[in-house]
């Protein structure tokens, strides 16, 4: 699957993608007909007001929904396409997640929580979690690894949620709102974090938000 | 994820919630508990009645009668007894004869002193005895002669002392325990009955009341087996010749055709028994054997069993449906963390994996727990019932009471297999309890992690 990660191909395709809803006895059509190609290091921003369908395009582009119609080319995988076991591997390879709510796991420490993507991969617990600390190292929260979620603060969390989302060196990161619980301060320090990741390790960012600011 | 990690990430929930947890565990400590010690008494029950059966006798005997009320009934005769022997696996036979026509008083003694108003006097083929299984615990069998005949184990504590006062005058060999309830030696009987001869008083039952005194010699005492037939325990064996001279001197004239009583037919082997049973019966026979009588005994050792062990099942049951509750609950309280873990990579497999093991973990905690306590009421209950409590209690009462042992008459059996059965089947209900919850879990989507509340 790597090879066809060239640089010249877009690493996310969207061919003619639509998503309808049944609400009820109506009909919404969330995406009508979307086209849409994201190249390697570039940083993609989804803006639109609430409502707009900027998350369900963010769920179509990830692989956590299955589309209407059309289709979402990942590296030229049709992730639309994927059953359950091969979503999970494709997930554990290529695609890095920061949520609007953290989405830490409250029983987990800062340092278990960065290296569970690891762990997923059946990784020795030894060298996740030195990679983990490497990670959180890199986020400033060196002295916070044996805290609970619960014991930080959300931009101390947010943080720790990027680093489980680069940690496995992912192809693309999905971020939805991922500032949407901060103060503009924190907005800032967490979007240059994320940024500077990207440029490092060029990376793809795929990220959603209803704030222009953002750019 | 590796095995390790599932299994820590299963036991970081269980401890999440204690409580819950806890809860769970007792339901499925107490299933298990009822479950073996209901089962445990059922074996027990069957571990006596072999015990008891093994002391009552010869099983691979069978005691073959005439059938009752009829006159045309397959009679029992010397053709009879050759038909029976010409039977496949049977290794002996022996007629029996009774004196069934006539009241037999025994005496003993100078004057009479010791007298026994009722005894069961057989006739039977006593050179064939040692063939038969019969086995003398004291002096030897009778010589063909008119006055010699073998004895009954406890024959001689069926006599009274006539010059002894009501309440002291006979031998109670059941009397062998102290007033603290410890075993004693047998008492002695009042004579030696093998060194004392004996006197049959015979009445003929036809309202002549003329009274025939026949004086024999115990030789020998057969060890107690009622396979072959109680007289073994207290009753006179005489030669058949000898029985046929003893009618003739009572009614005067020799019964031409005796019929016997009895026929004795003992089988090669025990596991012949049944077939030669079925094969006499089917000649128009009363058959009665102790194996017949195990079988019969073993079939409903084993329905108690069953319906005990029914009962154990029940809560058993009730504590699955808990472990099933507990486990949808989690899950649905764990939604979002499921759905994260799935955005990140988890596999479905792995997940399901997670949650059958602390389906199972809970089962597995339950049913160590319930051997455990099942352990200590078992043993506990066999203390009381072989009365060391009283007695006091020393290690080797312990020991006893746990795995039993010559003599040793346990309520409660709990064998190592039944331990590994429980262990197996407390995880299998732990994990079947699980399976449901497992697949709601594996269902939830990942979208789960992007939902906003």
């Amino acid at each position: 699957m790597r090879e066809t990660f060239a640089r010249e191909k877009p690493v996310i395709q969207v061919k003619k993608l639509r998503k309808e809803y049944i609400m009820g006895q109506e009909k919404v059509v969330a995406l009508r007909d979307i086209n849409l190609s994201v190249y390697r290091g570039e940083i993609c921003c989804i803006f639109g007001t609430s409502g707009s369908g900027k998350s369900t395009l963010l769920n179509q582009l990830a692989g956590l929904e299955k589309p209407t119609r059309g289709q979402v080319l990942i590296g030229g995988v049709p992730v639309s396409l994927l059953d359950e076991n091969q979503l999970a591997a494709f997930r554990q390879r290529h695609v890095g997640f920061v949520f609007q709510s953290y989405n830490l796991l409250p029983e987990l420490t800062a340092l278990e929580n960065v290296a569970m993507p690891l762990m997923f991969r059946g990784m020795p617990k030894d060298i996740r979690e030195r990679e983990a600390m490497k990670m959180l190292a890199r986020v400033g929260l060196k002295d916070r690894i044996h805290h609970f979620p619960g014991q930080m603060s959300g931009g101390q969390q947010q943080r720790a949620g990027i680093a489980r989302a680069f940690i496995t060196r992912p192809d693309i990161v999905f971020a939805d709102e991922p500032t949407g619980n901060l103060d503009s301060k924190t907005t800032k320090e967490v979007m240059a974090m994320i940024r500077k990741f990207a440029r490092k390790f060029h990376q793809t960012i795929v990220l959603v938000s209803h704030d222009p600011e953002m750019t | 994820m590796s095995f390790s990690d599932i299994l820590k990430m299963c036991t970081d929930n269980l401890k999440r919630r204690k409580g819950r947890t806890f809860l769970t565990v007792l339901g499925v400590f107490i299933g298990c508990t009822s479950i073996i010690v209901m089962v445990s008494i059922g074996v027990g029950m069957k571990e006596s009645q072999d015990q008891m059966l093994a002391e009552m006798g010869d099983l691979s005997v069978i005691e073959v009668s005439q059938q009752y009320g009829s006159d045309d009934a397959a009679k029992l005769d010397d053709v009879t007894v050759e038909t029976f022997r010409n039977i496949a696996g049977v290794a002996a036979v022996m007629p029996k004869a009774s004196l069934g026509d006539f009241s037999v008083s025994l005496k003993a003694g100078i004057n009479d002193r010791y007298y026994c108003d009722w005894s069961n006097i057989v006739g039977l083929d006593t050179d064939a005895m040692e063939a038969m299984g019969f086995e003398l615990i004291d002096g030897k069998y009778p010589a063909a002669r008119p006055d010699e005949a073998v004895g009954g184990q406890y024959l001689a504590y069926n006599f009274y002392d006539s010059l002894m006062p009501e309440g002291y005058n006979m031998v109670d060999r059941w009397d062998i325990y102290d007033e603290n309830g410890n075993e004693l030696e047998m008492p002695e009987p009042f004579f030696d009955i093998l060194k004392t001869p004996v006197t049959l008083e015979i009445t003929a039952n036809d309202g002549t009341e003329s009274v025939h005194r026949k004086t024999m010699k115990i030789t020998g005492l057969t060890k107690e087996d009622y396979g072959k037939g109680w007289e073994t325990s207290e009753g006179i064996m005489m030669s058949i010749d000898n029985m046929k001279a003893l009618i003739k001197d009572v009614k005067g004239e020799a019964d031409p055709k005796l019929t016997y009583s009895t026929i004795l037919v003992k089988a090669e082997d025990i596991s012949l028994v049944t077939a030669i049973e079925e094969e006499i019966s089917g000649l128009g026979f009363y058959t009665y054997s102790m194996e017949s009588m195990r079988e019969s005994m073993e079939k409903s050792a084993r329905q108690v069993q069953l319906m005990l062990g029914g009962l154990g099942a029940i809560s058993l049951f009730v504590a699955a449906i808990g472990i099933t509750n507990t486990m949808v609950m989690s899950i649905s309280e764990r939604t979002r963390e499921i759905g994260i873990m799935k955005a990140l990579g988890c596999y479905v497999k792995d997940i399901r994996l997670m949650f059958l093991m602390e389906a199972g973990s809970i089962g597995l905690i339950g049913g160590i727990m319930g051997i455990i306590f099942s352990l200590i009421i078992s043993v506990g209950i066999n203390l009381v019932a072989m009365g060391t409590l009283s007695a006091g209690l020393t290690g080797q009462a312990f020991v006893d009471a746990l795995l039993g042992g010559e003599g040793i008459t346990r309520i409660s059996v709990i064998s190592p297999g039944l331990i590994l059965f429980a262990i197996a089947f407390s995880i299998f209900v732990g994990v079947a309890s699980g399976y449901y919850p497992a697949n709601k879990a594996v269902k939830i989507s990942a979208l789960e992690a992007i939902k906003r509340e």
